[in-house]
C-alpha cells in the first residue's frame, strides 16, 4: 500500500507541470519529467523482463548442467558398491563353502587365498578369527596369527550384522585398504568370522575410469571428513578433507568456495550401507561457462536496449519540446501581435476622442464670425463693408481648413481599426477613380480600366483598399504632365492572391528614389508640399491587409505599382 | 511600433497645422478689433455687438490651441523603448487629453502627487495607454458628478505606486466582481503586464492601484 | 411668418445661441435647448417641425433624446450636428431614423439647405399622414409613416 502511494505520488509529481508561466526553466523542467516519466514506462518492464529472464535462464541452464554431474556421481556410486558388495560377496562365500577346520588349516587358507587373489583383484590377505577373536590362520604378506580381535569394535560389529566393510585405514599395513569381515554361524557348532582386506587401487582405478578432466575432482570420504581415496587437490587418502556437506542419500549438487579459494560445484551421495560419501567437485567457472556467456550476451542485450531507448526517448522529448517551445513562442508573438494592434485602438481611440474636441470650439468660431458675416449683409448700408468681409471671411475659410485637418485626422485614426468584408476589388477601383474622374478630367488624363473577368473576391477592408488606391492613383497623378494615360488592371496572381497594376505615363523614378519611396517623410516633391507619407502609409496599409508592393519605374518612361492582395484574411497580420 | 509612429507624426503635423490656421484667426480677430476700435463716431451700430463677438471668437481659439496643444505634445510621446519620465507630469497630460469624456460623464480627475518630482524609466506610450485605460474604467464606473483623485508616490519597495481614490465610497456602478471580469480591465491587465507592472482593484476608496516599475535598458 | 419651426439642442451655449440668431435672421422659427432634458420638455409643450440635435451631452445624451424623440414626436425631423463624428454612431443615429447627421462645424448654406430639406419630408410626411388618415384605413399616425415609409 505504501509502496503503491509513494510511486503514484511520484508519478503525479512527474506529470505536474510547473505554474511560472514565464520561467525558461518550465521547458527544462517539463522536458526532464516527461523523459523521466517515458524512460520510467519503457525500462522498468523491460528491467523485469532481464531479471525474471536472468533467474529463469540461470535455473535452467544449472538444471542442464547439474543433472549429468548427478548421473555421474550416482554412476560412480554404484561402481564402488557394486564393487565392495561383489568382494564382501566372495568372503562370504568362503566363510560358507568351508567348515571351520578347512579354514583353519593354513596350507588351505593359503591355497583359497591365492586362488581368490588370481580369480579377484585387490585381495591382501585372508584369516579366519574364531568367536572369542583370536586369529585361527592367516594367508597373506603379513605374519597376523594368534592376533586378538576381540576388543575391536569391528569384531562386535560383524557379529551383530553378520558382514562388515571398514573404512580405509592403514592399520598394520603401510598403505591404504579395506577391511572385510562375515560372520558365519553354522548349523552346528561355534560361529566363525573370515576377514579379509583389500587395497583401494581398485578405487582409485573406478574412480579414474570416469574420466574426468584436469580441473575436476573425484573422492571417496568418510562421514568424519577423512579422505578414503587419493585426491587431486585435497589431499591423499587418510587427510584430513575440508568440508562435510550434509547428508543426503541421493545424489545432490552445492555451491561452495575451496580451501584454495576457488568457487566449486560439489556434487555428492552418501553410501548406504557403508560409511563413505562420494564427491565430485568441479570449478564453477568451468561449469558455468555457458551461463557466463549467456549472461553477458544477456547483459549486452540489456545494455543496448536500454541505451537505444535513452537515446530515443531524449531525441523524442528534445524535438517534441523544440516544437512546443516553437509552438509557444509562436503563440506568444501572436499575442504581442494583438496586444500592438490592440494598444493602436487603445490609442486611436484617445487621439480621436482629443481631436473631435476641436471640432467644438471650431463650430463656436464659425458660428460667431458667421453671425458677424450675416449682420454686415442683412444690414443695408453697412459701413464699410467690405474691410469688415475680409477678415470674417479668412475666419470662416481658415473654421474651413481646420475642418479638413481634423476629419483627414480622424479618417486616418478610423483607419487603425480594420474591418473585414468580402468584396469585389473591381468594384472597390471603381469607386476610388470615381474619386479622381473630375481631376482627370480637367487635366485631359486618360483612364484605361483593364479588369479581369471573374476576378475572386477577397476577404479585405475597404477602407483601407480605397486609401491604399487612391494613395496609389495621387502618386501616378502627380507624377505626370496633363494629358498622360494612367492604366489600372487586375488579374489573378495565384490561387491565393490577386493583383492590381496602377501604370503612368509620368516622368518616373530613379533607382536610388526608388529605394525609399516607402519610407515615412521622403517625398522628390518642393517641401511645404505634402508631407510625404503617402506611399509610407500605403505600404503600411497592404501590409497590414497581408499584401505586398512591388515599384517598378524608368525616368522618363513611367513607374508601375503593382499591389499584391490575399484572397483570405489572416488574424495574425496584426488587425 | 510603425503604426505608433505613423500615427504619431499624422497628428503631430495636423495638430501643427490646426494651431497655424488658429492663428490666422486669431489675427483675422485681432484685425476687426482694430477697425472697432478706429470706429468711434457712433455710425457702427454693431460695435458692442461685434466686439462681444470678438472676444468670444478669441476665447474659442484659445480652447482650440489648448486641445490642438495636448495632442500635439501626446503625438511626440517619445516612440523609444524606453524614456524616464516624470510621472506628474504624464498624469496631468493624460488628465487634460481624456477631459472631454470626463466632463461628458461629469466626473473630474484631480492629480494629488506625494512629491512633484517622481522619475520613472518606462515605455511612453504604454504608460500613457495604462492611465488612459485606467482613467476610462472608472469613469464608466463612476456615479455623475464623481470626482477621483489620482495620488502618486514612491513604495517602501522603491516602486512607483499610483492611486486612483474616488471621492464617495458608493461611486460605484458595477460590483468589484463585475469589473473584475470585464474585457476593459482585462485589457488594462494585460497594458499593465507588457510593462511589467500590476494593476489591482480594492473595494475600499482607493478603488484601483498601479505598482509601475523601472524597466531596464535591454 | 416665419418659415418653419426649428429646436436646436446643444450643450456649448456660445454656439447654439449665435446660431439661433443666425437662424432667426434666416427667418426661421427657432429654439433653443441646452440640454436633453430640457429639449424633451420643449417637445412638450411645442413640437418643432425640425430638430437639430448635438450627440454628446452631459446628462441625456443626443442618440437618447433621438430615441424618445422618434418615439414620442416621430412627426419632427431630427438633423444630427455634431462634433464626435465616429462611424458606429453616425450608422447608429441612420438607424434610429435621422433626416442627416452632420459634423461640426458646418456652413451655414449647408445646413440651411438640410433644415429645408428635412422640413419638406415633414410636410410630404404629414400630407401622407393626412389622406390616409381621411381613408380611415389607419388607427395612428405611426402606423401611417411606417406604411408610407415602405412605400
Amino acid at each position: 500500500m505504501n509502496l503503491m502511494q509513494s510511486i503514484s505520488q511520484i508519478f503525479s509529481r512527474l506529470t505536474e507541470v510547473p505554474d511560472q508561466e514565464n520561467s525558461p526553466f518550465r521547458y527544462k523542467i517539463v522536458r526532464r519529467n516527461v523523459a523521466i516519466l517515458m524512460l520510467l514506462i519503457t525500462l522498468a518492464p523491460l528491467s523485469l523482463m532481464t531479471i525474471i529472464n536472468y533467474y529463469e535462464y540461470r535455473s535452467v541452464l544449472r538444471d542442464e548442467i547439474v543433472r549429468p554431474q548427478r548421473v555421474l556421481v550416482n554412476k560412480a556410486k554404484h561402481s564402488i558398491e557394486l564393487f565392495l558388495a561383489n568382494r564382501l560377496a566372495t568372503v562370504n562365500f568362503i566363510a560358507s563353502a568351508y567348515s571351520y577346520d578347512e579354514l583353519a588349516d593354513e596350507s588351505n587358507l593359503n591355497r583359497i587365498f591365492r586362488v581368490l587373489k588370481r580369480e579377484f583383484e585387490g585381495f591382501v590377505d585372508l584369516g579366519l578369527i574364531d568367536s572369542a577373536g583370536f586369529q585361527v590362520s592367516y594367508a597373506g604378506p603379513y605374519s597376523l596369527k594368534g592376533k586378538d580381535y576381540s576388543e575391536q569394535s569391528w569384531f562386535e560389529n560383524v557379529q551383530v550384522n553378520g558382514a562388515y566393510v571398514s573404512e580405509v585405514f592403514k592399520g598394520y599395513r603401510r598403505f591404504p585398504h579395506i577391511a572385510l569381515a562375515v560372520h558365519h554361524l553354522p548349523e552346528n557348532g561355534k560361529p566363525w568370522v573370515v576377514r579379509a582386506t583389500i587395497n583401494t587401487a581398485k578405487l582409485d582405478e573406478l574412480i579414474a575410469s570416469m574420466g574426468l578432466d584436469a580441473e575436476s575432482d573425484a573422492f571417496l570420504v568418510n562421514r568424519e571428513g577423512v579422505l578414503q581415496t587419493n585426491s587431486k587437490y585435497y589431499g591423499q587418502a587418510l587427510d584430513r578433507c575440508p568440508c562435510i556437506p550434509s547428508v543426503s542419500y541421493e545424489p545432490t549438487v552445492v555451491e561452495r568456495v575451496d580451501p584454495r579459494g576457488r568457487s566449486v560445484m560439489v556434487t555428492y551421495c552418501y553410501f548406504p550401507n557403508a560409511d563413505f560419501i562420494f564427491m565430485l567437485i568441479k570449478p564453477q567457472a568451468q561449469v558455468m561457462k555457458a551461463w557466463y556467456t549467456l549472461k553477458a550476451d544477456l547483459f549486452i542485450v540489456f545494455a543496448i536496449s536500454v541505451g537505444l531507448i535513452v537515446a530515443v526517448v531524449l531525441r523524442l522529448t528534445k524535438s517534441m519540446f523544440d516544437k512546443m517551445k516553437e509552438a509557444d513562442d509562436k503563440r506568444a508573438l501572436a499575442l504581442k501581435e494583438m496586444e500592438h494592434s490592440h494598444k493602436l485602438s487603445s490609442i486611436g481611440r484617445l487621439a480621436a476622442g482629443v481631436a473631435h474636441e476641436i471640432n467644438n470650439p471650431l463650430a463656436v468660431i464659425n458660428e460667431k464670425a458667421g453671425l458677424m458675416k450675416d449682420l454686415i449683409e442683412f444690414t443695408p448700408g453697412f459701413p464699410d463693408k467690405d474691410r469688415f468681409l475680409g477678415p470674417v471671411g479668412a475666419i470662416i475659410g481658415s473654421v474651413e481648413r481646420c475642418r479638413t485637418i481634423t476629419h483627414r485626422l480622424l479618417g486616418f485614426a478610423r483607419r487603425m481599426d480594420v474591418e473585414i468584408q468580402v468584396l469585389d476589388v473591381n468594384d472597390v477601383i471603381k469607386e476610388t477613380v470615381g474619386f479622381l474622374e473630375k481631376e482627370a478630367l480637367y487635366r485631359n488624363i486618360k483612364l484605361n480600366l483593364n479588369f479581369a473577368r471573374e476576378l475572386p473576391k477577397i476577404e479585405s477592408d475597404r477602407g483601407q483598399l480605397q486609401q491604399v488606391f487612391l494613395n496609389v492613383l495621387n502618386n501616378a497623378f502627380q507624377a505626370m504632365e496633363d494629358g498622360g494615360t494612367v492604366s489600372v488592371a487586375t488579374f489573378e496572381r495565384d490561387e491565393a492572391t490577386i493583383g492590381v497594376t496602377i501604370q503612368d505615363t509620368g516622368h518616373g523614378m530613379s533607382e536610388d528614389t526608388m529605394k525609399h519611396i516607402f519610407e515615412p517623410f521622403f517625398t522628390t516633391k518642393a517641401s511645404g508640399k505634402g508631407t510625404g507619407l503617402g506611399l509610407s502609409i500605403t505600404y503600411g496599409l497592404v501590409k497590414r491587409l497581408g499584401g505586398d508592393v512591388e515599384v517598378q519605374s524608368k525616368v522618363g518612361k513611367g513607374t508601375r505599382f503593382t499591389v499584391y492582395l490575399p484572397r483570405k484574411h489572416q488574424d495574425s497580420q496584426g488587425s | 511600433m510603425k503604426e505608433t509612429l505613423f500615427m504619431g507624426k499624422i497628428t503631430a503635423t495636423a495638430t501643427h497645422e490646426l494651431k497655424n490656421v488658429l492663428a490666422i484667426i486669431r489675427e483675422s480677430g485681432g484685425l476687426m478689433q482694430d477697425f472697432l476700435d478706429m470706429v468711434n463716431d457712433g455710425s457702427f451700430k454693431y460695435k458692442e455687438k461685434f466686439g462681444g463677438i470678438l472676444s468670444k471668437v478669441e476665447d474659442q481659439v484659445r480652447r482650440g490651441d489648448e486641445i490642438s496643444t495636448q495632442l500635439n505634445r501626446f503625438a511626440h510621446t517619445p516612440d523609444s523603448d524606453f524614456t524616464s519620465e516624470n510621472v506628474p507630469e504624464v498624469i496631468d497630460q493624460v488628465i487634460a487629453l481624456t477631459q472631454r469624456i470626463a466632463r461628458s460623464r461629469e466626473v473630474s480627475f484631480v492629480n494629488r502627487p506625494h512629491q512633484s518630482m517622481l522619475t520613472l524609466t518606462c515605455e511612453p506610450v504604454k504608460l500613457r495607454m495604462l492611465l488612459f485605460q485606467s482613467m476610462e474604467l472608472l469613469m464608466k464606473n463612476a456615479k455623475r458628478g464623481e470626482r477621483i483623485e489620482i495620488r502618486s508616490r514612491l513604495n517602501e519597495n522603491k516602486k512607483t505606486f499610483i492611486e486612483f481614490c474616488m471621492e464617495s465610497d458608493s461611486g460605484r456602478n458595477q460590483s468589484l466582481d463585475d469589473l473584475e471580469t470585464s474585457g476593459e480591465w482585462k485589457e488594462l491587465v494585460a497594458t499593465a503586464g507588457a510593462i511589467n507592472s500590476k494593476a489591482g482593484l480594492s473595494s475600499d476608496s482607493g478603488i484601483l492601484t498601479l505598482e509601475l516599475v523601472n524597466m531596464d535598458y535591454k | 411668418m416665419k418659415e418653419f419651426k426649428v429646436l436646436m439642442v446643444d450643450d456649448e451655449e456660445d454656439f447654439v445661441r449665435t446660431l439661433d440668431e443666425r437662424m432667426k435672421m434666416r427667418n426661421l422659427d427657432s429654439n433653443v435647448a441646452l440640454s436633453g432634458e430640457q429639449a424633451l420638455e420643449i417637445l412638450e409643450k411645442e413640437v418643432p417641425d425640425v430638430m437639430l440635435l448635438d450627440l454628446k451631452m452631459p446628462g441625456m445624451d443626443g442618440m437618447e433624446v433621438l430615441k424618445r424623440a422618434r418615439e414620442a414626436f416621430p412627426g419632427v425631423q431630427v438633423v444630427m450636428l455634431t462634433g464626435h463624428g465616429s462611424e458606429q454612431d453616425e450608422a447608429e443615429a441612420r438607424r434610429l431614423g435621422v433626416f442627416e447627421y452632420l459634423r461640426k462645424p458646418v456652413p451655414i448654406e449647408n445646413l440651411m439647405k438640410v433644415l429645408k430639406a428635412a422640413y419638406q419630408k415633414k410636410l410630404q410626411e404629414s400630407m401622407v399622414a393626412a389622406t390616409f388618415a381621411e381613408a380611415g384605413e389607419f388607427d395612428t399616425a405611426q402606423e401611417i409613416l411606417d406604411k408610407s415609409r415602405k412605400r
